[in-house]
């Protein structure tokens, strides 16, 4: 199986917490797929740096309160 | 699923059934003759139109069961996990080729070297399928 990228993310505790944006909403408003937005917030993906942004901007908060670095799974 | 994810399924299915089809076709006739069997443009003929009628069939029905996934456009997962996939293939690929020409340097048979080619290349477009899924279901 691939080595997950060690990298957190709140997307979904956001996503939730701006009145339940939907997937297909938060993917259409930064330009992927629904899928991916699924992939992102199960950590099977890392988005690219744009798109970290454009979640961060969606949300009205800063790049590292989306996501973080989880040393122990990058040592692991 | 994406559209390229369930458009991978559906290559993947049909390529493995009208590919395996075709060389066994190849190996039948192979074995009738008692030595390697010409190319058959018959053949690939069918099989190639087979594929396309298939190709269109299978695409249609998805376009129909997710209207809005079945654009064909890419994201940026999308091209990762295509480009990953692809580059691989490229190398079944070139793996099968060289083999097909080392075979022909010993044997002299253009006939095998031909359905050598058409089988890396079925093989290939095979583990692009193969790949592609796995790449979108484990991550890139």
């Amino acid at each position: 199986m691939a080595k997950r990228p060690p990298i957190t993310n709140r997307v979904k505790e956001l996503r939730e917490a701006h009145d339940n944006m939907s997937q297909s909403a938060l993917a259409k408003a930064i330009g992927v797929t629904r899928q991916t937005v699924i992939a992102i917030e199960q950590g099977r993906y890392s988005p690219s740096l744009e798109s970290a942004f454009r979640i961060a901007r969606e949300f009205g908060v800063g790049l590292e309160d989306v996501f973080g670095w989880d040393d122990a799974a990058d040592q692991s | 699923m994406t559209f390229h994810e369930k458009s991978a399924w559906a290559m993947g299915v049909l390529l493995t059934l009208i590919g395996g089809w075709y060389l066994k076709t190849i190996w039948n006739v192979s074995i009738e003759l008692g030595e390697t069997a010409p190319p058959l443009l018959g053949l690939a003929a069918i099989a190639t139109i087979a594929l396309i009628i298939g190709a269109i069939i299978t695409h249609t029905l998805i376009g129909i069961s997710d209207p809005e996934g079945s654009d064909g456009s890419e994201d940026e997962r999308d091209k990762q996990v295509l480009r990953r996939s692809g580059n691989i293939a490229g190398y079944v690929l070139g793996f099968g080729c060289f083999a097909g020409l080392w075979h022909y340097v010993w044997q002299q048979d253009g006939n095998l070297l031909f359905h050598i080619i058409v089988g890396s290349l079925i093989a290939s477009q095979i583990a692009e399928y193969v790949l592609t899924i796995l790449f979108y279901r484990r991550g890139v």
